[in-house]
């Protein structure tokens, strides 16, 4: 059975030519930025934040914890807790749709149809209580008006696709009768079921087991190249982001302080931050027992409104009076890297 | 499969230890304590030889162990004796007064969860909205009136002033569909009444504390509406502590609702359980107390087996 | 919470000062006034046989709060001391004490309440023991459910290792522990007593009269219930607004108690 002849499902991009579509804006986030409300003030998750991302290309979103990467990543799907304050200037357009303006039953049809996310924790992202067949055609049958038995068929494929072996026994379990990285295939099965255009995964292999993590990445990878999807890959790895994305975003206590082609960012990281993530990193070449680089002290939280200048000067080693004076806007320096910072590295 | 079916084993085991403890402990109090059927039967002034020749004639003079022993074997057989002062045997005094009974606790259930359900689940979802505090007040407002007040209460205002149902009385299913309804239906909503915010309360709980967990995020994430999200994958993980409270009230009922049969002059199981009480009729009594005590049993075993549906973790996780 | 607390030291006032309060005595039949709604004779209302409600419900009060002051006190002695013992120990002595529990809870609480109440005789005292007694389950299911995380914390560990004794662990280390959620539920368990009083007086098998009890008193005014309503739904009403004021103390200690412990939010 081709593809061409199941229902719903689309064909045109995988006959396209490769290069089509690209150059084209699929994702632009405009100027976002998102307050939760605390007894001790709004507390600042995500300020200003801005980043277009073109067709079948892979953004990494590299941060620590704290610096508002997955609140991006959920803000995207309408995904935030009802009391979060989304800031009325901001946009985020999807192939000409502005996210944000939608009603909850128009982001419904674009959830898992037209995007899809992929979760941290399979354990804790798959419902314990419902067989893997049942979560896993669920969007099938939602999104697609699958019938039950094309529909389960479909979910075999796709457990295929994953790379689950005996996939007829599995539909029939519960989560908890699957290893930690079989879940994870599960969640991405999920997530690819109805073919989206837009793959969100959310620190996919932080819960799983080091062996497993270089297999999910690898799935990925391989899915992405068969399905054309775009994808944004959220996590706190810099070398996880090396091997995977095409371009790097960099966050800082809810800013984007660096942005780059990869090999840019790894080459010539602009922002002190991003060049002490880089440092510590530790490689192999490194003399034994030598001392693990680290950043001292800690991402600032900011409750109500943010203080003038840089989040980072606090522990940046280029700190300048200016630093702690005015905030610095995100510029693009050399064409395709932009970086937040009043005395960048200079590189020749 | 067979783990399910060990764990349901031990269970059942549990709870016929729990039977027979019961049937024990009910025949050595009755023995111990002051009050003799004797007393009953044949009034304060019997002569001595009376008493003996009657004492003699009910197996009353032989040993402890051996009456105990004789009855259970009995019971076994689905013989719970017969009763001195009515003459009644007891398997059918408690067969007339069963209808009775699961008539009432299936009416006041359904009554019950018809109210708890829909409000419970929409509490849950918008948890702190206006329909969640009012309910709350609500609830806990209820909670407060003690049961044969609330029974008055409502025999008052409905029967007696709008005269919509009959305030007392019982008319069986069989004679008449409609009538048997209407004059079940004041005695099971006041039950329902009593129980209805418990089952809110916990119904509420449980589904916004399953609502944060992850696998809701995904979900929604998948684009599911609220309530599909609600109905298939949120309400099954929440039912846990709603099933076990009513499975609690299910067995209590049988025998326990007492006040409720009283005041609406129901011929029910707590009825016949008062009765035998007060009369003394304690053969009565021990088969009474042996079949609320297996009715209980059953009823948690049902409930057991129903966990194990609801959580598939369970039963391998107790295998 | 300024109300329930006033209602309740009413309650306590009226309930213990009965005797000294300028109220008729409660047996005193007035036939003139029988069934006549409030006035100024009597400022509740008479009942069928003309006695003072509102001097009944006084003297009424004092069995609501005797019992519901004493009979949860005798089961948390008794529930606590089990629920400990079935926490610590193992083997015979937990089956044991388990088996018990569950064989009581079994069966409907207020049955068996008014099967020991019926069998021993109706008095206050009888009363108060048999609804003590039918509350030691649940107290010991409770206790035992505290108990058992404090079990293996290690200051239980440090007290073993340095030689104390197992009653002085149950009674000085794991104890204390528990007593807050202890006591909150005996505020419950308290306005559950007193409906159960109120149960047993109202099936008639409570306090015998001519002890006014507020249960009795609904009981009493049922048949009449079309004609003067008061009579049964004035001491109905004093229930309730007793049960609420019960209820609302301890849902408001409740929040209070796991507000201390809950950290920031």
């Amino acid at each position: 059975m081709t593809r061409e002849s199941q229902p719903g499902l689309r064909s045109d991009r995988s006959m396209a030519a490769p290069d089509a579509g690209h150059g084209e804006v699929l994702l632009s986030v405009q100027n976002l930025g998102v307050r939760f409300p605390t007894p001790r003030g709004d507390l600042q998750a995500l300020d200003d934040v801005s980043i277009d991302l073109r067709r079948s290309r892979t953004l990494a979103i590299v941060g620590e914890s704290g610096s508002g990467k997955s609140v991006l990543s959920r803000s995207i799907l309408r995904l935030l807790p009802s009391k979060a304050l989304v800031s009325p200037t901001a946009r985020i357009v999807f192939d000409g749709i502005d996210l944000l303006a939608q009603s909850q039953a128009q982001m419904q049809k674009v959830r898992g149809r037209r995007i899809a996310m992929v979760f941290q924790d399979p354990m804790t992202a798959l419902n314990p209580v419902r067989t893997i067949g049942s979560q896993l055609v669920e969007g099938l049958r939602l999104h697609l008006n699958m019938p039950s038995a094309a529909a389960y068929q479909r979910g075999l494929e796709l457990l295929q696709q994953v790379g689950i072996n005996s996939p007829e026994r599995r539909l029939s379990q519960y989560p908890h009768e699957l290893s930690g990285g079989m879940r994870q295939r599960v969640v991405i099965a999920m997530a690819i079921a109805c073919q989206p255009e837009l793959l969100i995964a959310d620190e996919p292999t932080t819960a799983l087991d080091v062996t497993v993590q270089a297999e999910i990445l690898e799935l990925l990878q391989r899915l992405q190249r068969e399905h054309d999807m775009t994808m944004i890959l959220i996590t706190h790895d810099l070398g996880v982001a090396a091997g995977f994305a095409d371009e790097i975003a960099v966050m800082y206590a809810g800013q984007l302080v660096e942005r780059a082609v990869t090999q840019d960012v790894f080459k010539t990281p602009r922002m002190p931050y991003a060049a002490a993530l880089l440092r510590s990193i530790p490689r192999l070449h490194d003399a034994p027992h030598a001392e693990l680089f680290t950043i001292g002290g800690r991402p600032p939280t900011t409750y109500g409104d943010a203080p003038a200048g840089c989040r980072y000067a606090a522990r940046c080693e280029r700190r300048v009076a200016r630093c702690d004076a005015e905030t610095p806007p995100i510029a693009e320096g050399p064409p395709g890297h932009a970086f937040r910072c009043w005395r960048p590295l200079e590189w020749q | 499969m067979a783990q399910r079916v060990a764990y349901v084993g031990r269970r059942a085991g549990h709870l016929l230890a729990v039977l027979l403890l019961l049937s024990v402990g009910t025949f050595l109090m009755l023995e111990l304590l002051p009050g003799n059927l004797t007393d009953s039967l044949l009034g304060d002034n019997a002569r001595p030889q009376d008493i003996a020749l009657l004492e003699a004639q009910l197996g009353l003079d032989k040993p402890l162990p051996q009456r105990f022993g004789a009855w259970v074997w009995n019971a076994l057989q689905g013989d719970l004796g017969r009763s001195p002062l009515s003459g009644e045997a007891v398997t059918e005094a408690i067969a007339h007064r069963l209808p009775v009974s699961v008539q009432l606790m299936l009416f006041a259930q359904i009554l019950a969860l018809a109210m708890a359900l829909p409000l419970g689940i929409w509490a849950g979802y918008r948890e702190g909205g206006l329909v969640d505090r009012l309910v709350s007040s609500a609830s806990f407002g209820v909670l407060a009136v003690p049961h044969f007040v609330l029974g008055l209460l409502l025999i008052l205002v409905l029967a007696i002033w709008l005269r919509w149902f009959p305030a007392t009385g019982y008319v069986p299913f069989s004679d008449n569909p409609f009538e048997s309804i209407r004059s079940m239906t004041l005695p099971s909503l006041t039950l329902a009444l009593v129980e209805a915010p418990v089952y809110l309360r916990l119904l509420r709980s449980d589904l916004a504390t399953t609502l944060r967990e992850e696998f809701v995020t995904v979900a929604r994430a998948k684009g599911l509406p609220d309530w599909q999200i609600l109905l298939r994958h949120a309400l099954r993980p929440s039912m846990f502590s709603l099933i076990t409270v009513m499975g609690i009230n299910i067995g209590h009922l049988i025998g326990g609702a007492v006040i409720i049969e009283t005041v609406f002059a129901l011929p029910g199981v707590g009825r016949l359980l008062i009765e035998a009480i007060t009369r003394r009729d304690y053969l009565t009594l021990q088969g009474v107390v042996l079949f609320i005590g297996a009715t209980f049993v059953v009823v948690n075993l049902v409930v057991d087996a129903l966990y194990s549906v609801l959580d598939p973790r369970l039963s391998a996780r107790h295998g | 919470m300024g109300l329930p607390l006033v209602w309740l030291a009413v309650v306590f006032v009226c309930a213990f000062g009965a005797d000294v309060m300028p109220f008729p005595p409660p047996s005193d039949m007035d036939f003139a006034a029988a069934e006549q709604g409030p006035s100024l004779a009597h400022p509740l209302g008479a009942d069928l046989d003309g006695r003072d409600v509102l001097s009944r419900l006084a003297h009424g009060a004092r069995i609501s709060l005797t019992v519901s002051l004493i009979a949860p006190l005798i089961g948390l002695v008794i529930g606590t001391v089990l629920g400990l013992l079935s926490a610590y120990y193992s083997g015979l002595v937990r089956t044991g004490i388990l088996a018990v529990v569950d064989a009581m809870l079994a069966f409907p609480s207020l049955v068996f309440a008014l099967a020991l109440t019926v069998v021993l005789g109706p008095s206050v005292q009888n009363v108060t023991l048999a609804l003590g007694i039918m509350s030691v389950p649940a107290f010991a299911r409770i206790a035992r459910a505290n108990a058992l995380p404090l079990m293996s914390r290690e200051f239980v560990l440090a007290a073993r290792t340095a030689g104390a004794g197992d009653a002085y662990i149950m009674f000085r280390e794991i104890l204390p522990n528990m007593v807050m959620s202890l006591l909150t539920y005996a505020l419950t368990m308290m306005s559950i007593m007193i409906v159960a009083e109120g149960s047993l007086s109202f099936l008639g098998v409570g306090v015998p009269p001519p002890t006014p009890s507020w249960g009795s008193m609904i009981a009493e005014g049922r048949e009449s219930l079309e004609r003067v309503p008061h009579v049964s739904m004035i001491p109905a009403a004093a229930m309730f607004l007793t049960v609420l004021s019960l209820n609302l103390l301890g849902d408001s200690l409740r929040q209070f108690k796991s507000g201390k412990s809950g950290g920031l939010s």
